[in-house]
C-alpha cells in the first residue's frame, strides 16, 4: 500500500532525526525542552479549539501571528545558519531549559503559568541554537510568539488598557461622542456615564463596544502588511498609528447603529447588527478600507521614489 | 628567630588589586552585606507558606534588589583579572538572575491569589448586608421612619459602593505586584547580563563574527 509505505519513511525519518538530535548534549537539552511544548500543547489547542468552533475569532490572529513568525524566519533563514552559539550563550540558554523542566510540573495549576515557563524554554532553546542576537535580528519573530504563547490574547490587551487609563475612559468617551452625533442628525440622545439615554431607553456602551479589540485586530493587520510589503519602520509606526484611528472612528457609527437599532428598530434588528452578523459585515467593510488605502499609499511611495 | 625562608604567602584577594579594584570590592561587598541584612531582618520570622508573608517580603527584596545587582558588578569588577573568581561570580550571578525570574511567577501566582480572597470577602459582607435588608424588607421589621423605598435605595447603594470597592483593591493590588514582578524581572535579566560579562572568554570583536543581512 502506498500510503502506509509513505507513513513509515515518514516515521523512520522523523525518528532518525530524534536520535540524531539525541547523540550531543546540545540536542538532548533542546528535546528536554521540547517535551515542555508538547505537554502544553493540547492545553493550549484546548482553549483554543472550542472557542474557534464557538465562531470567536482569536484563534485566526493567533495563526496569522504564527505565520508571520514563520515568514520571518524564512526570508532570513541564511542568517540563521551563520548564527553560532558562544559559551556564554549556551550556558544561559541551558539554564533556562533545565530551571523550565523543572519547574512545569509545578506549574500546572493554571495557563498563564505554562505559557511562562514555555515561553522561557523557548526563549532558552533559541539563545542555545542561536546565541542572544537571535532575540534582536528577529524582532518580528520573538514579538510574535511571546504573544501566541498565551492563547487569550484579548485579555493581555484588556489587562494592559485598564493598568494604563482610567476606569472606563473608553467607553465614556465613545458614548459621549456618539451621542453628539446622534444629536447632530436629530436624535434626542443624553449622554451620561457609559449610558446612553433616550425619551424610549437606554443603552449601556460595554467592553465589547468601545472599539479597542477592532483597533487592535487592524493594528496587527497594519503590522502583518507592514512587514509583508517590507515598509520602514517609521512607515510602519503610521500604518498603526491609523489603523487605530481609522477603527476607533468608524466605532462611532456603529455604535450609533446598533443604538438605533435597540431603541427604535426593536430586538431582532439589534441583534442581528450587535452580533455575528453585524461584526462581519463591520469588519469585513473596516478592512476592505484599510487594505485598499494602505496599499495606494505603499504603491505612491513606489512610484516617488 | 622570628624570619622565616617562606616566601610570603600572597593572601586572598587585596595585595594584587589596585586602587580601583580594592575600592569597588570593599563598597560591593558593603552593599551585598547591606542587602543580606535587610532580608535575614524583614524576612526574619520565615513563614514561606504565609501568604501574606510572601507578598511583603517579594516587594522588599525587589525594591533593594538593585543594590544587589550594584555590589554584584563592583565585585565582578574587582576579580575581573582572576579568571577561576570571575567564572564562580558568574555562575552565581546566573543561579540568582534564573531564581529571581522564577520567583517572579510566584508573585503572579500570589497577587491573582490576594486578590480572589480580597473579592470574596467583599461579597460575603455584601451579601450579609444585603440579606440582613431582605430579612427586615419582608418581615416588616424596621423603625417606622424608614420607609420601604428607602431601603431599596440603600441596597442599591451597598451594591454600588462594592463595586466602587473590588475596584480600588484590585487595582491596587495589581500596582503593588506590577512593581514588584518588573522589578524582580529587572534585577534577574540584570544579574544574568553580568553573568554574560563574566563568562565571556577573551576574544576579538572582529567584524567577521558578526553576521549581518547585507551580504
Amino acid at each position: 500500500m502506498n500510503w502506509q509505505n509513505q507513513l513509515s519513511r515518514f516515521t523512520t525519518y522523523h525518528f532518525r532525526v530524534i536520535s540524531q538530535a539525541a547523540k550531543s548534549h546540545h540536542g538532548r537539552f533542546i528535546l528536554l525542552g521540547l517535551l515542555v511544548g508538547l505537554v502544553y500543547l493540547p492545553q493550549w489547542i484546548g482553549y483554543l479549539l472550542p472557542r474557534a468552533l464557538k465562531g470567536k475569532t482569536g484563534w485566526f490572529l493567533i495563526l496569522c501571528m504564527l505565520c508571520m513568525t514563520g515568514f520571518d524566519l524564512w526570508t532570513k533563514r541564511a542568517l540563521l545558519t551563520r548564527f553560532q552559539a558562544s559559551e556564554e550563550d549556551r550556558w544561559l540558554g541551558y539554564a533556562l531549559i533545565i530551571v523550565g523542566v523543572l519547574i512545569f510540573p509545578f506549574c500546572r495549576f493554571a495557563l498563564w503559568s505554562q505559557a511562562l515557563v514555555w515561553l522561557a524554554v523557548l526563549v532558552g532553546i533559541a539563545i542555545a541554537t542561536w546565541g542572544l542576537r537571535f532575540l534582536y535580528h528577529f524582532p518580528a519573530a520573538t514579538f510574535f510568539v511571546s504573544l501566541t504563547v498565551y492563547p487569550r490574547v484579548g485579555l493581555i490587551s484588556r489587562g494592559l488598557w485598564d493598568f494604563f487609563t482610567p476606569h472606563l475612559f473608553l467607553e465614556k468617551n465613545m458614548a459621549q461622542v456618539s451621542s453628539w452625533a446622534m444629536r447632530g442628525i436629530g436624535f434626542d440622545a443624553m449622554p451620561q456615564g457609559r449610558f446612553i439615554f433616550f425619551p424610549e431607553g437606554s443603552v449601556e456602551v460595554g467592553w465589547g463596544c468601545n472599539g479597542l479589540d477592532m483597533a487592535i485586530t487592524l493594528a496587527l493587520a497594519g503590522l502583518f502588511m507592514g512587514l509583508i510589503y517590507r515598509q520602514k519602520r517609521s512607515d510602519m509606526v503610521w500604518m498603526i498609528a491609523l489603523a487605530v484611528l481609522v477603527s476607533l472612528l468608524a466605532n462611532i457609527p456603529r455604535l450609533i447603529l446598533v443604538t438605533i437599532a435597540y431603541v427604535y428598530w426593536g430586538a431582532q434588528w439589534f441583534h442581528f447588527w450587535h452580533g455575528f452578523w453585524g461584526g462581519q459585515i463591520f469588519s469585513g467593510m473596516l478592512f476592505t478600507i484599510y487594505y485598499y488605502w494602505m496599499t495606494a499609499r505603499i504603491e505612491q511611495e513606489k512610484k516617488h521614489a | 628567630m622570628f624570619k622565616s625562608n617562606r616566601p610570603i604567602k600572597r593572601r586572598f584577594i587585596f595585595p594584587t588589586l589596585g586602587p580601583a579594584q580594592s575600592i569597588c570590592f570593599v563598597v560591593g561587598s558593603t552593599c551585598i552585606v547591606g542587602f543580606l541584612i535587610d532580608v535575614v531582618v524583614l524576612g526574619a520570622p520565615f513563614i514561606l507558606s504565609d501568604l501574606g508573608w510572601r507578598i511583603d517580603f517579594f516587594q522588599q527584596i525587589a525594591s533593594r534588589s538593585i543594590i544587589f545587582l550594584f555590589g554584584v558588578a563592583l565585585i565582578l569588577y574587582s576579580v575581573f583579572d582572576r579568571r577561576q573568581l570571575k567564572r564562580l561570580l558568574a555562575t552565581f550571578c546566573l543561579v540568582v538572575g534564573v531564581v529571581s525570574l522564577v520567583s517572579s511567577l510566584v508573585v503572579i501566582h500570589d497577587s491573582l491569589e490576594t486578590k480572589n480572597r480580597t473579592f470574596q470577602d467583599i461579597n460575603e459582607q455584601e451579601v450579609q448586608i444585603q440579606s440582613r435588608i431582605e430579612a427586615s424588607r419582608t418581615s416588616g421589621n424596621f423603625p417606622p421612619e424608614i420607609t420601604l423605598s428607602e431601603l431599596e435605595d440603600a441596597s442599591i447603594a451597598i451594591a454600588q459602593q462594592a463595586e466602587a470597592v473590588k475596584l480600588t483593591a484590585s487595582q491596587n493590588i495589581v500596582k503593588a505586584s506590577v512593581s514588584t514582578i518588573g522589578n524582580l524581572a529587572a534585577f534577574g535579566v540584570g544579574l544574568i547580563g553580568l553573568s554574560r560579562v563574566g563568562m565571556r572568554k577573551e576574544r576579538t570583536h572582529s567584524s567577521a563574527l558578526r553576521p549581518s543581512l547585507s551580504k
